[in-house]
């Protein structure tokens, strides 16, 4: 029944094997978001900083043996912020500078969580975030997003095939008018499921607050350090000595 | 002193908010390790029924004791303990990132320590033969492998009474029996709401045919399912064909 949505996708590479897979989460959360807030503060022009992290970025990319095509597919993302930008040389001073310096971050926050998440798989990333004190009740609400996208996906799938089955092609406009009754279809599914989770999850003892510690604990192991040295070390260099 | 009946409710009335009696006058009494079958037509009461037992929904008239214990506020957690619920969708049971931390969260409720969890997460996962599964997301395992893992979110509590919400449906044949191997090697005392009689005569010796909010029936199974007038009257039916004594030969086979 597994489904063909675009999550799967992204599970199977972050499932992989390689040396960036293996790091632990916080340390790539750290050091990924520490990468991007270098980025971003980076004044206007200052092309070497850009090319330095990018080319840290695209390093970290092939050490994971991240599929090309994987990667320029989850690109797509920052088309319409990369459009936002074009408008800049028609509207600003200097403007093809600062649209090229704002194309460049953007790509640099973009590529930077692409390999954060095709590396870590979902519950590990949880599991980072929450090591670093996100708020519990945040990671809960995605958790639970995350696991029940893709019961969703899989009854909209179901859903589909069935209007198909029944003579629907989306192709007629007036076809479109269907959509209306699945979303609503989907939305009283889902609260139904929400009040039948809850009653599984009272059932086994909730009280109130998802109990900690039920991971496999996170160690950190002596390439984490490294990683993270090595990171550090080559944006402070990029930061402070290049611009 | 002599065991405690596993549970027992007596004259217990519910309605809905919308004024449906789905419990009107209900009592059963379920003895220690005893395997019972609970059947009836769609709207009897039976998921009503199943709620009652670990405290989810409480009589608005007659009373519900599990273990010997009233089922009430002080108790509550521990009758959510001793009663185990299987409900029918295993999505709506596997909500947690990955199967141990599924299996974990009931033990966790519990307050024990890290080492016990994990203890009692390998056991549940073995009982149900998914060891190995742990660090997988509930949604790369197939139906049938879901429905176990459901299971063993409540045997990592070590319930008393497995209560089991139509347990067959849904699974493959292959899956259905593999489940009822499972169902029948655990020394719990079992109580199955199903439409699937023949699964109900290989896994129960007592059956208990409910009907508009009470019970109507109780007898040993094979009893109860070769009477085909009292299945009739209660929109119960065997498979064409079929004949309980098949599967109580099969049953009685070591």
């Amino acid at each position: 029944m597994g489904g063909t949505h675009g999550g799967a996708d992204l599970e199977s590479v972050a499932a992989g094997h390689s040396p960036v897979h293996r790091l632990d989460p916080r340390v790539k959360i750290v050091g990924l978001i520490g990468l991007v807030v270098v980025a971003v503060t980076t004044p206007t022009g200052a092309w070497l900083v850009f090319a330095s992290v990018l080319a840290a970025l695209f390093v970290l990319a092939a050490a994971a043996r991240l599929p090309p095509l994987h990667v320029v597919r989850r690109m797509n993302v920052e088309i319409p912020f990369l459009l936002a930008a074009a408008i800049l040389p028609f509207t600003a001073e200097d403007g093809v500078r600062l649209a090229i310096t704002v194309g460049a971050k953007i790509t640099i926050g973009v590529l930077a969580m692409i390999i954060l998440s095709s590396t870590t798989p979902f519950p590990r990333l949880l599991q980072g975030f929450a090591a670093l004190r996100a708020p519990a009740l945040l990671l809960g609400i995605v958790s639970f997003m995350w696991r029940y996208l893709h019961v969703l996906a899989d009854e909209v799938a179901r859903m589909k095939t069935a209007r198909e089955a029944r003579g629907y092609s989306a192709s007629w406009i007036w076809q479109a008018a269907s959509g209306g009754p699945l979303i609503a279809t989907l939305f009283l599914r889902a609260l139904g499921r929400g009040e039948r989770v809850y009653l599984a999850m009272l059932s086994r003892g909730y009280a109130g607050s998802i109990p900690e510690g039920l991971e496999v604990p996170l160690t950190l192991r002596r390439s984490d350090v490294f990683f993270l040295a090595g990171l550090a070390a080559m944006l402070v260099v990029a930061r402070v000595v290049l611009p | 002193m002599s065991v405690p009946p596993a549970f027992e409710l007596d004259d217990v009335h519910f309605a809905y908010p919308d004024g449906h009696a789905a419990l009107d006058g209900f009592s059963l009494r379920v003895e220690d390790g005893e395997r019972v079958a609970v059947l009836g037509p769609n709207g009897a009461g039976k998921s009503t029924f199943c709620l009652h037992l670990n405290g989810i929904l409480t009589p608005q008239q007659g009373s519900v004791r599990v273990c010997g214990e009233p089922v009430d506020r002080k108790t509550l957690q521990e009758v959510r303990r001793r009663v185990g619920v299987v409900f029918q969708d295993p999505d709506d049971m596997l909500f947690m990132p990955t199967v141990a931390q599924d299996v974990g969260f009931g033990p966790a409720n519990l307050g024990l320590s890290k080492e016990e969890i994990r203890v009692r997460v390998e056991g549940a996962l073995a009982m149900v033969g998914m060891s190995g599964a742990g660090e997988r997301p509930p949604h790369y395992l197939s139906f049938g492998q879901r429905k176990r893992v459901a299971t063993a979110t409540v045997l990592s509590m070590e319930p008393d009474v497995l209560v089991l919400d139509e347990p067959s449906s849904n699974l493959d044949p292959r899956g259905r029996r593999e489940f009822g191997e499972i169902l029948g090697s655990l020394r719990q005392t079992l109580v199955m709401v199903t439409h699937d009689l023949p699964y109900a005569l290989q896994l129960c010796d007592r059956a208990v045919i409910i009907d508009a909010g009470r019970v109507v029936t109780d007898g040993p199974i094979r009893d109860v399912l070769v009477d085909d007038e009292l299945l009739q009257a209660h929109d119960l039916e065997l498979p064409v064909g079929f004949h309980p004594d098949a599967i109580w030969a099969a049953r009685a086979r070591p």
